[in-house]
């Protein structure tokens, strides 16, 4: 036998000497059969699968309303399901059935048939589909080992499960993680926080500038570009240019410099005595090169007091 | 166009936070039902709604059965029957029915087997709709056996379905098998 058992041999029989006014076609030489995937071993609440071929002569077709209706067949025996498949000239009926036979010794029980109707050219007739018998396994031996509590024999209880809250918080902080990724593009777009253009450290620039034209050595050009480079880093701090009669005025404005007044005083009429009064030469006894540098300096650390 | 990428990188992190604020009220409400189910495994009465999170309709039927109040545990299982996963609802039939076999048993200890015949009566229904629920729940099958070998199915109480039963009048009460379930 293969994996498919047919347990219709016998059936075949009863069909051929019972059935012989219930199929007025006979002759085609089909029968109804019935296969199970097995047909012994079945314990109480096992699920009995059977596939039930229904041939199909001359183009008749199956009244879906003449199968069983899924529900309690006998007292041991329901009707979980049955499903329809065309296979040919025939159509499958796919019978799920549940045991719950409880049996105390191996012993076969017959699966009961039922009719179905075929219709066609306006006659129907009825078709038997045959019982067929499956085999039922006891669970436990007859006679267990005798306990002195009766309640012993059971298997235990199954305790209420936890629910599953660490999963969903994993989920909700991976969601928060993503959210606050999501949103450093937006805040990039719309330069907010840490996108936000600082202020532009305009005297560390200058201080910087003014260090590597120091090491190329000291010219007077070297001196004039030094004034010019402490007057732009001036003009970007407050945004407008800085003349010597400004300087009150540009202090008032930013406070941060208001210490190193005297300096800014002295760079002043320096630069007015290097370009306007054309004695570089004075200017550069009055106010060094190495002042300037100082002062640039001075001017980028006080710079650094505001964000 | 550029609108269109406003509208993304505006809506994706708001979009994100809504559902990461959803799954954490969802988290928190997990928590509180793992909290009723501790307080009820460690013997608090806490009350529970019968559209609480099925563990924790659950473990109040366990709490009931622990304090042998059978008959409110029942229609906990019942209540489940409408939403909770096949696997929870067969765990709350498999329960309640050895909580009635269990009862069944003690009184057929103290000698009174005929007040313990309703029990095993139910007990076999229980573990039948278990079965129903998990064909492959060995523990039901185990235990259904045990309770069959009290009182066995006998087939003049054939189960029938809508109006195929036939009432016979001389016998109209005999299949009644005891106390009505659920009730109030």
């Amino acid at each position: 036998m293969g994996p498919r058992i047919l347990v219709a041999g016998m059936v075949l029989l009863a069909l051929r000497v019972g059935a012989a006014q219930a199929q007025p076609a006979a002759g085609d030489g089909q029968a109804v059969t019935v296969r199970a995937e097995r047909d012994i071993g079945f314990f109480t609440g096992d699920l009995v699968r059977a596939d039930v071929l229904v041939p199909l002569p001359g183009g008749a077709r199956l009244d879906p309303a003449s199968l069983p209706a899924p529900g309690p067949v006998t007292y041991w025996l329901d009707l979980r399901g049955i499903t329809l498949t065309r296979q040919g000239q025939a159509v499958v009926l796919h019978l799920v059935y549940q045991n719950f036979y409880v049996a105390l010794d191996a012993r076969r029980l017959e699966i009961p048939g039922f009719p179905v109707r075929l219709l066609g050219d306006g006659v129907s007739r009825d078709v038997d589909v045959p019982s067929w018998t499956i085999g039922v396994s006891p669970l436990r031996e007859v006679a267990p080992p005798v306990q002195e509590d009766p309640k012993a024999y059971l298997q235990a209880d199954r305790l209420a499960p936890l629910l599953d809250a660490g999963r969903w918080r994993m989920v909700a902080g991976g969601l928060m993680v993503a959210a606050i990724l999501a949103l450093l593009p937006l805040a990039y777009h719309r330069a907010w926080g840490p996108f936000r253009r600082r202020a532009a450290r305009d005297f560390a620039v200058a201080a910087r500038h003014l260090r590597r034209l120091g090491a190329r050595g000291e010219t007077e050009a070297g001196y004039l570009e030094a004034l010019l480079i402490l007057h732009r880093a001036l003009d970007g701090a407050d945004g407008r240019r800085v003349l010597a009669d400004d300087l009150p005025a540009f202090l008032d404005r930013h406070p941060l410099f208001a210490p190193l007044r005297a300096g800014l005083e002295t760079f002043f009429q320096a630069s007015r005595q290097a370009f306007f009064g054309s004695a570089p030469a004075r200017a550069r006894h009055q106010l060094p090169f190495k002042d300037v540098q100082g002062l640039g300096r001075s001017l980028a650390a006080a710079e650094r007091g505001r964000p | 166009m550029r609108h269109a990428f406003s509208l993304v990188l505006t809506g994706l992190p708001i979009a994100l936070t809504v559902a990461a604020l959803s799954a954490a009220v969802w988290a928190l409400h997990l928590s509180a039902g793992n909290r009723a189910i501790a307080a009820l495994k460690a013997n608090r009465d806490v009350a529970v709604a019968a559209d609480a999170p099925p563990p924790v309709v659950l473990a109040r039927m366990e709490f009931l059965i622990r304090q042998d109040r059978l008959t409110e545990a029942q229609p906990l299982a019942e209540a489940l029957d409408g939403r909770a996963d096949p696997r929870l609802r067969d765990d709350a039939h498999y329960n309640l029915a050895n909580a009635w076999l269990r009862r069944g048993l003690d009184l057929i200890t103290q000698g009174k087997v005929d007040a313990a015949g309703p029990f095993v009566v139910l007990a076999r229904q229980e573990y039948r709709r278990a079965l129903t629920l998990a064909p492959d729940d060995w523990d039901a099958k185990f235990n259904l056996d045990v309770a069959s070998r009290l009182i066995r199915d006998f087939p003049a109480f054939e189960r029938t379905v809508g109006d195929t039963g036939q009432v016979d009048r001389k016998r109209l009460w005999t299949d009644i098998p005891g106390t009505p379930r659920g009730g109030p």
